[in-house]
């Protein structure tokens, strides 16, 4: 164990705070933006808002989950960049992180999932 | 907290010398074009010819006496063991869900068996009550936790099955029956614990109290200075539970008291970044157990007291991101020490690779037929495992030590026990056999596992 390389490591750790610090005003304006968007949308089809509410809406309305905010359209288009739409249906059924496999909606098929996703997305 | 933890990166990457990017692969099943049903870690996995989630009592009642093959009820799939697993039809009660009546003079409230135990403290606040008890994950749905006696920590308070005072179940042949303590009473008994094998459970009446505000504290120590003080902290809060983090000699206790304290948050540690900071440094520096002793140990010891007070329902739980398998039995309670001792030596001579924490919590003893804490004071011991990782060799080695101890394991947690072995915990599994039969004398909740335990 070189103690140097600790002592190092700890300097550094305090400069990348005081640059951290001040970068943070932004994105918590940001952060609170995008809050208020996911916790006003709602899908306008009466069956998939039943579904959204009942399923994703508990995590998706929640920065605290990590789970991607409804109606954040920069993070859902990586998301879909990345995966495809098929990949995040997967990922519904599969689980990923805190959502359990099939998102809480155990009688839901692939068209419901991909309404789901493409309304959070905002598409 | 970003500091703390980003220290502790540096730490680890100072150690270690080199980054290790995350590798993950998430499982993926197909058969019969049929979407499968997995369980939250991934453990157990189905393929229902049929999902459901019949939105009246009416419609439940139909499905289960018009269903061909076997019928399993499903909550939020957080059970490790194979409880729900049928390739014919699983039922989802998330449409039945929320509060739908309340009794202010009794502390009493009737719920909707869908409703997730995250979804229930709100409403239950309007009525000015809150639960008694709950566990430290509050996903899961009211009728999965009741039917497998999930619990949560307290000297002097039993699982959350023993706060029920009625329970509406529909069985197989379409009957709606009541039950509590006066009406039905071998049903009621049966029916708290349940295991899903008596038919659906619809609704249930709770007992609770006042709603009330918890203030919880958390201190990390050396493992020496818990299992000194533990039990008379134990006696001395509400609710107490202790956590040891493997290869660092270090961990916390966890204690909570009602108070009328103002709303207010300390300092706090992520408990999900700190999976993820503990399998880093697991993967970094499993090649040296006294250096990743050294590391983590001398970063635990900076952590200061958090304080966080909140509504009894907030304070109970935390969001688990991190995904694991799990093994936990719930023994005597004057054999935790020597258990838990016997299974950290264990653990640290053979098994670097573990990371996840040790979980340690107290429950009271209750008179339910299945409740693993029947008639008996209770210490649970948990170990968990990164699901993405083989659980198997870990648990194998574990679970001789925990039943050399008189454990009996928790019905949603992974466990090897036979039949005969349970028959040897349980005083009252003939009764509950007895009153399954009645109920349901084709076996139409009855999966493999199920049949095996009670056929």
């Amino acid at each position: 164990m070189n103690y140097q390389s600790l002592y190092k490591s700890i300097c550094n750790h305090m400069l990348a705070l005081s640059i951290i610090s001040l970068a943070a005003c932004d994105g918590v304006q940001g952060e609170q933006q995008a809050l208020a968007i996911a916790q006003s949308l709602m899908p306008s089809d009466p069956i998939v808002a039943e579904v959204y509410q009942r399923s994703c809406r508990n995590c998706h309305t929640v920065m605290a989950t990590g789970a991607p905010l409804a109606g954040d359209k920069d993070k859902w288009a990586d998301l879909i960049a990345e995966s495809g739409k098929s990949g995040l249906v997967e990922n519904v059924i599969n689980g990923k992180g805190g959502m359990p496999p099939l998102g809480l909606c155990m009688e839901c098929d692939l068209n419901d999932f991909s309404k789901l996703i493409e309304f959070m997305a905002q598409q | 907290m970003i500091s703390r933890r980003s220290l502790l990166n540096n730490l680890i990457t100072a150690a270690a010398g080199i980054v290790v990017a995350p590798n993950l692969v998430f499982a993926n099943g197909n058969k019969a074009n049929r979407i499968p049903w997995k369980n939250w870690s991934g453990s157990q996995v189905c393929y229902p010819e049929f999902r459901k989630a019949p939105a009246t009592v009416e419609a439940l009642q139909s499905l289960i006496v018009n269903a061909k093959g076997k019928v399993r009820p499903v909550g939020a799939g957080h059970s490790f063991t194979p409880l729900v697993p049928t390739d014919d039809t699983i039922v989802s009660l998330s449409k039945l869900s929320g509060v739908i009546d309340h009794d202010t003079e009794k502390n009493q409230a009737t719920i909707l068996a869908g409703t997730r135990l995250g979804d229930i403290g709100v409403p239950l606040a309007k009525r000015g009550q809150a639960l008694i008890n709950m566990p430290d994950i509050d996903e899961q749905t009211l009728a999965g936790a009741l039917g497998t006696a999930t619990h949560g920590t307290g000297k002097n308070i039993g699982c959350m099955s023993s706060f029920v005072e009625e329970v509406q179940l529909i069985v197989a042949n379409g009957d709606v029956i009541d039950c509590s303590r006066i009406k039905n009473r071998e049903i009621f008994d049966a029916a708290r614990v349940n295991l899903g094998a008596l038919g659906v459970v619809t609704q249930i009446k709770m007992q609770n109290m006042p709603k009330y505000r918890l203030k919880r504290e958390t201190t990390w120590m050396p493992i020496e200075e818990i299992l000194a003080s533990v039990d008379k902290l134990a006696s001395q809060n509400r609710n107490l539970e202790f956590y040891y983090i493997p290869f660092t000699g270090m961990g916390f206790i966890d204690i909570q008291n009602i108070t009328d304290e103002r709303v207010s948050v300390s300092d706090k540690l992520d408990q999900n970044d700190g999976a993820e900071d503990l399998k880093l440094a697991r993967d970094m520096l499993q090649w040296s157990p006294k250096l990743r002793e050294l590391v983590l140990g001398t970063y635990m010891k900076t952590i200061s007291k958090e304080v966080t007070i909140a509504n009894s329902w907030q304070n109970y739980a935390s969001e688990r991101n991190v995904r694991f398998n799990e093994m936990e039995y719930h023994l005597p309670r004057e054999n935790m020490i020597k258990a838990f001792t016997e299974i950290k030596d264990m653990v640290e001579n053979n098994f670097p690779e573990v990371f996840f924490p040790f979980e340690i919590r107290y429950i009271k003893s209750d008179d339910i037929w299945l409740s693993p804490f029947y008639q008996r004071e209770t210490c649970s011991i948990a170990v968990h495992r990164f699901y993405q990782e083989d659980y198997k060799p870990l648990f194998k080695a574990i679970e001789p030590i925990l039943q050399k101890y008189q454990g009996r394991p928790h019905w949603g947690k992974i466990n090897t026990m036979t039949t005969a072995q349970f028959k040897s915990h349980y005083p009252k599994w003939n009764d509950f056999n007895k009153v399954r039969q009645q109920l349901d004398p084709q076996g139409k909740f009855l999966n493999s596992y199920l049949q095996t335990l009670f056929s």
